[in-house]
């Protein structure tokens, strides 16, 4: 034999985990038939075996999915990805320890979970009518009969939740690219495909085909990342000239300080804002689309002869609408001035102000104004909208969609905020504190950062 | 400066300083090492060693200063990071391994990576496994292997690499069994003397030093204190070329190890009543 052959190659099929799965289902079946056959026992009475295998082995199989990917994505695993970083390798080559992304040897674990499905299916013959709650698996039951129906559920359902568990772990790492964004918005339309089921395979098809260019982006902007010398941080860099004499950073590297790179930034988060406001409306809509109509059904049973009950459920259901939205509103200002002001010190900090008996520090203080929007505006919207015949589910999606782009992005973003406010700081002279509460004994250097070079 | 000769320095560190936060591990290190040379560095715990080592060999940036590569400044560009990366395995004290994978299979990867051709792969992981006695294990995952194996392991992909410069961090240190710490000082000796390759190691241990060094830098506080051959060493110490290396650090460094064992003894058994 040429001895290359023998060159160790990625074990990307995973035997162990496959060989343990056909075993046990073989196993757990086996035992199951041999029960009900030795005791005369009704499918009902072990249909807790049935729904605890029904749960677990799809958990596995999904495990085997996320395993799949996970394994050789650098990404996942940060020793790794250090290790890539100071290794040769360079983006056109493979990885050295596997590819993450589907190979033809991958075909080998699809054919054998597809068997393994197909042998559910075959085992559950008792349990699938009673898991067949959709009115397309209900069709398929009639057309093809029991067991081949029962078959092809099992056989696409094993390899389904490989591909779910493989295309979602692949996703993750792209959480915020426009893929993750393209695929949120389709999401949603993914239901009138669930009815027909040969119209999954390309769905996944088009997801793997849409994510992967993204997710082989990160991997290559996180192996170059430390690449270049980062960019001096002024305020770090003047703290650490005065407690340890170390020369100031000067040169090239000054140009393009973080602050001047954050002055792009309100930009971008303006866009992100969008997409997220968009996004929620989106889903918001898709969400509560059906309650809608069976809000409007009972509306109308409840005042087909009575049009004060048909008056009174329009204004209980109007009622429930702005307190949902003025709810949402509220927790999504909290979540922004927890991140804004846990990420503050003293003197602006909340405990900050307390010690200082200086409530309102009116320069930083604009970071109020947002949260304040976000509480006031699902009232205002509701106010203005309401004489002009309110549709509450516009109204919802709407007002959602806002609160949540103002929450996420528009000025002042946190970056900004911290980095380019028009803030005085102060820095000590080394062996004093930080904060002194008597001014005139600190003889602070006052440092005004012009950011606008 | 350090060198000897007006030979061009592989690798030079010019005015690196290094902080962790506001606190200076590194203040103003200058260091060249010239093509074909043992570096070996010592110093106390905290002195600075791995974050010298960790700078060179492009996993910290410094906070001002620089390091050359062969001429290339190291962070200046992509390309340029990549072509150092070329050519350098850098390895730190506590490496990554993946686990999961053979000890063959490793190596293999890592050669690939370094575009090693198959054939002279094959001998040389075979010449690597047999030289960590791991021949018996090639074929097992790193997981079962022993934390002095696992150590072996992560030099073997150092060395696997074939690459022209070596930053290797307390190779010596982590189980290592004392015939793989007898071959790893042939190892670098000879790869320095008959192969040009450059060597920066860190080592605390004095006698190993004075068996394979070419050079010796002593780290204390951030700084280079001393630099020079053993000999140039034990001169500067004041000791007669005969003396322990051992010794000789010992007063370099300040350490005064014979006194502080003195004072341990005396205040724990003032009376003697335990001579």
């Amino acid at each position: 034999m040429n001895r290359q052959s023998q060159a160790p190659r990625a074990r990307i099929v995973p035997v162990v985990w496959l060989s343990t799965v056909s075993v046990g289902t073989v196993m757990l079946f086996g035992s199951v038939e041999l029960i009900q056959w030795y005791f005369d026992l009704r499918t009902e009475d072990i249909l807790s075996v049935g729904i605890f295998a029904a749960f677990v082995f799809p958990a596995i199989v999904m495990c085997i999915g996320v395993g799949r990917h996970s394994e050789y994505q650098p990404l996942t695993k940060p020793e790794q990805l250090q290790w890539l970083r100071l290794s040769a390798w360079e983006p056109d080559q493979p990885l050295p320890f596997g590819p993450y992304r589907l190979v033809w040897r991958d075909l080998i674990t699809l054919i054998w979970l597809a068997l393994i499905g197909v042998g559910w299916g075959f085992c559950f013959i008792h349990f699938a009518m009673d898991t067949a709650i959709d009115s397309a698996v209900a069709a398929t039951l009639e057309r093809w009969g029991d067991i081949q129906a029962a078959m092809l559920i099992g056989m696409l359902a094993s390899v389904g939740l490989y591909a779910l568990g493989y295309l979602g772990s692949l996703a993750f790492h792209q959480a915020y690219s426009w893929r993750v964004w393209a695929l949120g918005f389709m999401a949603p339309l993914v239901w009138p495909a669930m009815t027909w089921p040969a119209l999954l395979p390309v769905w996944a098809i088009a997801i793997y085909i849409l994510i992967l260019p993204g997710v082989h982006q990160r991997l290559i902007r996180e192996t170059e990342r430390d690449t270049l010398r980062p960019p001096p941080d002024p305020l770090e860099g003047i703290a650490i000239s005065m407690f340890s004499g170390a020369p100031a950073r000067v040169g090239p590297d000054s140009r393009e300080t973080p602050a001047k790179a954050k002055w792009r930034e309100p930009g971008q988060a303006l866009a992100r804002a969008v997409v997220y406001g968009l996004l929620a409306a989106w889903w918001a809509w898709v969400i509560l689309l059906p309650l809608s109509s069976f809000l409007v059904e009972m509306r109308d049973a409840l005042g087909r002869d009575t049009p004060a009950v048909t008056e009174e459920a329009r204004l209980t259901v109007k009622g429930l609408c702005l307190t949902v939205a003025l709810a949402a509103g509220a927790l999504l200002a909290l979540g922004r001035l927890f991140r804004y002001l846990m990420n503050s010190a003293m003197p602006i900090s909340l405990w900050g102000r307390v010690v200082h008996r200086r409530l309102i520090v009116t320069r930083f203080d604009i970071v109020f104004v947002v949260p304040l929007l976000i509480v006031v505006l699902p009232w205002v919207l509701f106010k203005l909208w309401q004489p002009q015949g309110l549709y509450l589910l516009v109204y919802l999606g709407v007002s959602w969609g806002l609160s949540i782009a103002l929450a996420v992005g528009p000025w002042p973003t946190l970056d900004w905020w911290r980095h380019c406010s028009d803030r005085v700081v102060r820095l000590p002279k080394p062996g004093q504190r930080l904060l002194d509460s008597g001014k005139r004994d600190t003889k602070d250097i006052r440092v005004k950062i012009d950011f606008s070079r | 400066m350090d060198t000897h000769t007006t030979e061009p320095a592989v690798i030079r560190v010019d005015g690196v300083w290094h902080h962790y936060g506001v606190r200076p591990v590194l203040r103003g290190v200058d260091l060249a090492v010239l093509r074909g040379e043992l570096l070996c560095v010592m110093g106390p715990n905290g002195s600075g060693k791995s974050t010298l080592l960790s700078i060179i060999g492009g996993l910290l940036p410094p906070f001002t200063g620089r390091v050359l590569i062969e001429g290339i400044a190291r962070r200046s560009s992509v390309e340029a990071e990549r072509a150092i990366r070329q050519r350098m395995a850098y390895l730190p004290a506590e490496a990554w391994l993946p686990l999961n994978e053979t000890c063959r299979a490793y190596l293999f990867a890592i050669g690939r990576l370094y575009g090693i051709a198959e054939a002279r792969l094959f001998e040389h992981v075979d010449r690597l496994l047999e030289l960590f006695d791991l021949d018996r294990q090639a074929e097992q995952a790193m997981k079962t292997l022993s934390t002095g194996q696992q150590k072996k392991m992560a030099l073997a992909g150092a060395l696997v690499t074939e690459a022209e410069l070596l930053v290797l961090d307390e190779p010596f240190s982590g189980g290592l069994d004392p015939p793989a710490l007898h071959a790893l000082q042939g190892l670098f000796e000879r790869l320095a003397a008959d192969r040009s390759v450059t060597l920066i190691v860190a080592v605390p241990v004095p006698e190993l030093i004075e068996a394979i060094a070419d050079r010796v830098a002593l780290i204390k506080e951030g700084v280079v204190s001393h630099c020079g051959t053993v000999t140039e060493l034990k001169q500067q110490a004041g000791l007669s070329p005969d003396a322990s290396f051992a010794t000789a650090a010992d007063k370099l460094l300040g350490s005064d190890i014979d006194g502080k064992l003195e004072r341990y003894f005396d205040a724990s058994d003032p009376d003697g009543a335990l001579r």
